[in-house]
């Protein structure tokens, strides 16, 4: 049990050190992903004919150091944050029991191990305090004690947490797994913080099992953590590009499965992209991976659970796997603008393709498809608020762009609705709901924005529409101008992330916490009521 | 088909690389990974039971990269004359719990 005086001389800075020092390493098993991992494919073709053994046996082994890799940098990268996570209570609870010592100066002596606290009697009547004051005193100096009290006490139980949970985090470089049948599996029926305590339950050898044997159940689970749900869907994404190229093999020209291979392989690229040098965490993460049907993806720039912001991006009609890397694109560049805006704070961002989006503008007439997105959504941020340590701690944005934004809208509207402090409309047809408060996280902070000439504004305001257009002043949002883009109305509609785009700047204004600050737009009406085809 | 022995050399200059990557950065940073200090915080001496342990695996994970890398190496050179049964040798020198 940390004690009065522990507390008092605690160097939190010495377990930020040991975080930077288990970051570090996680980094550098994370360098060696990539190598073993395209190394491991080229012995695989490299070697034949009778010494094929050989050939087989190298692979495997490879294969199986790159797995352990694999696991071993996540697990270091969990040493580091539970560290920090110490590190930040530590110099919490030591600041408030600095601040106890303090107001305890001039009327009450805390003994030097903090085993008692009584009034100084000479203080008060040096000071000529009134006896009948006396018990105004008593009571502050009771305040005093408690906080202490709840000082040493919430120092006490972070300590036991970290060392619980770091215990835990022992490397599994060798030695075998059990088998994933002899690991217990989470409920399917389970909540994402029911599966975030399952998975804190488990050891380290069987959390190792189910990465290395069972990527599919833990590669989607929401409330998992974000470095083990990249190990097992970076696994995924392996096993469905082999798949792919397989099933290519028999059909080349199928334009479906051409588009799923682009797509994986620029997903592939996103995540061995080098990281580190760019002044923030722009290193990938990947969150989902599906080949099935059109394809979903979800992709995070930067660790969304350590980071003071997250930014989620919600793409819209035509969005599928084969194009998601340019959504990627878009986040890489607003987690870019986010960090350099606030280099005091850090910004991650996530591309969320985890629906079935309109595949063309009739199609996103349809409100079905947002209806269909709302629970994966809705469980999406509820898992990731688990993973960020509760609903306290990270400033999370939403943005929806065109059908993107019903998808949004929907989710925000529907039962106990989104786990965002704030939604961005971008382009949008409409949410399905009459006005912004609809969204249930209070109207002050729904944004919206559409350029004039964007192609969005020949969709009318009618229910039948996806009601109201989150621009006009009867929807309640906050609305702010992005300008004319000077290409087609198509093209006015896929700006907004575009180089000099100043809806780039409002974004980051927003998601950095300083949304006041950006202008609003008094013109809150349809263009397309006055030029409809300008 | 016959074997690509420049490919299997590349890869074990790369295998070996990797693991003298590894053990590289663990032979000057081996001792970042305990806490010093902090009396009373029974997190301390947790940190640094698996220091203890992630330093061994992690060494003994570097240097098994680098027999492996060797070893296909040695194939790549055996192969050029004859199969001299390396698959027997991986064998030995791979199974993880064989090299600590």
């Amino acid at each position: 049990m940390v004690s009065f005086t522990d507390l008092k001389s605690a160097l939190p800075s010495r377990f930020r050190d040991a975080a930077t020092a288990y970051e570090t390493l996680s980094g550098v098993m994370d360098d060696q992903l990539d190598p073993l991992r395209t190394n491991g494919g080229k012995l695989a073709d490299a070697w034949s004919g009778d010494d094929q053994v050989g050939g087989t046996t190298a692979v495997t082994a490879v294969r199986d150091q790159y797995d352990r890799a694999s696991i071993a940098q996540a697990d270091l990268a969990s040493v580091a944050t539970e560290l920090n996570a110490l590190a930040d209570a530590v110099e919490l609870a030591q600041g408030q029991l600095e601040t106890a010592l303090e107001q305890a100066k001039g009327f009450a002596i805390v003994a030097a191990d903090g085993s008692s606290i009584k009034l100084d009697m000479e203080a008060l009547q040096a000071k000529g305090v009134d006896p009948s004051d006396i018990k105004h005193y008593m009571t502050a100096m009771r305040g005093i004690a408690d906080s202490i009290t709840d000082a040493v006490t919430a120092a006490t139980e972070a300590d036991e947490t970290a060392k619980a949970r770091i215990a835990v985090l022992a490397p599994t470089l060798t030695g075998n797994p059990p088998a994933p049948d002899d690991v217990p599996e989470p409920d399917p029926d389970w909540n994402p913080e029911q599966v975030h305590d399952w998975w804190q339950g488990l050891t380290a050898a069987q959390r190792q099992s189910l990465l290395m044997h069972r990527p599919d159940l833990i590669g989607p689970l929401d409330g998992i953590p974000t470095v083990y749900r990249d190990v097992a869907n970076r696994a995924l994404l392996q096993d469905q590009l082999a798949d792919v190229e397989a099933a290519l093999q028999s059909n080349p020209d199928d334009k479906r499965l051409l588009g799923i291979r682009e797509g994986l392989l620029e997903i592939q690229d996103r995540l061995d992209r080098d990281s580190g040098t760019a002044g923030y965490d722009d290193r990938a993460y990947l969150l989902l991976i599906d080949s099935n049907g059109d394809g979903q993806a979800v992709v995070a720039v930067g660790n969304p659970d350590e980071a003071d912001n997250v930014v989620t991006l919600v793409p819209g009609t035509g969005a599928d796997l084969s194009n998601a890397s340019g959504d990627v694109g878009r986040v890489d560049r607003m987690v870019a603008d986010a960090n350099l805006r606030d280099p005091n704070a850090s910004t991650a961002g996530i591309m969320w393709l985890g629906y079935d989006a309109p595949d063309n503008v009739a199609m996103a007439a349809l409100p079905s498809y947002a209806n269909n997105a709302e629970d994966a959504l809705q469980r999406f941020q509820w898992g990731m608020e688990v993973v960020q340590g509760g609903p306290d701690e990270v400033l999370n944005t939403t943005i929806g762009h065109s059908y993107g934004s019903t998808v949004v809208g929907h989710s925000a509207a529907a039962g106990d609705g989104l786990r965002t402090d704030q939604i961005v409309l971008v382009g949008s047809p409409g949410t399905g709901t009459e006005h912004a408060s609809d969204l249930q996280i209070g109207a002050e902070n729904v944004y919206a924005t559409t350029a004039p000439n964007d192609l969005i504004h020949v969709v009318p305001d009618a229910p039948w529409a996806h009601n109201t257009a989150p621009v006009m002043e009867s929807f309640g949002a906050q609305v702010f101008e992005t300008p004319r883009h000077d290409g087609s109305r198509a093209e006015a509609h896929s700006a907004y992330w575009d180089d000099g785009n100043p809806a780039r700047d409002a974004f980051s204004q927003i998601v950095t916490g300083n949304g006041d600050d950006v202008p609003r737009t008094d013109y809150h009406e349809r263009w397309y009521q006055w030029r409809p085809w300008g | 088909m016959e074997n690509d022995l420049s490919a299997m050399r590349e890869c074990a200059t790369a295998l070996k690389t990797c693991g003298r990557n590894v053990t590289g950065h663990m032979d000057d940073n081996c001792d970042t990974l305990t806490v010093t200090g902090n009396s009373g915080f029974v997190t301390v001496p947790a940190v640094s039971t698996i220091a203890t342990d992630w330093t061994s695996q992690v060494n003994g994970f570097g240097r098994r990269l680098g027999s492996v890398g060797s070893v296909i190496a040695i194939a790549a050179d055996d192969l050029g004359e004859q199969d001299t049964g390396n698959g027997v040798l991986l064998d030995q020198v791979t199974l993880p719990h064989q090299i600590v």
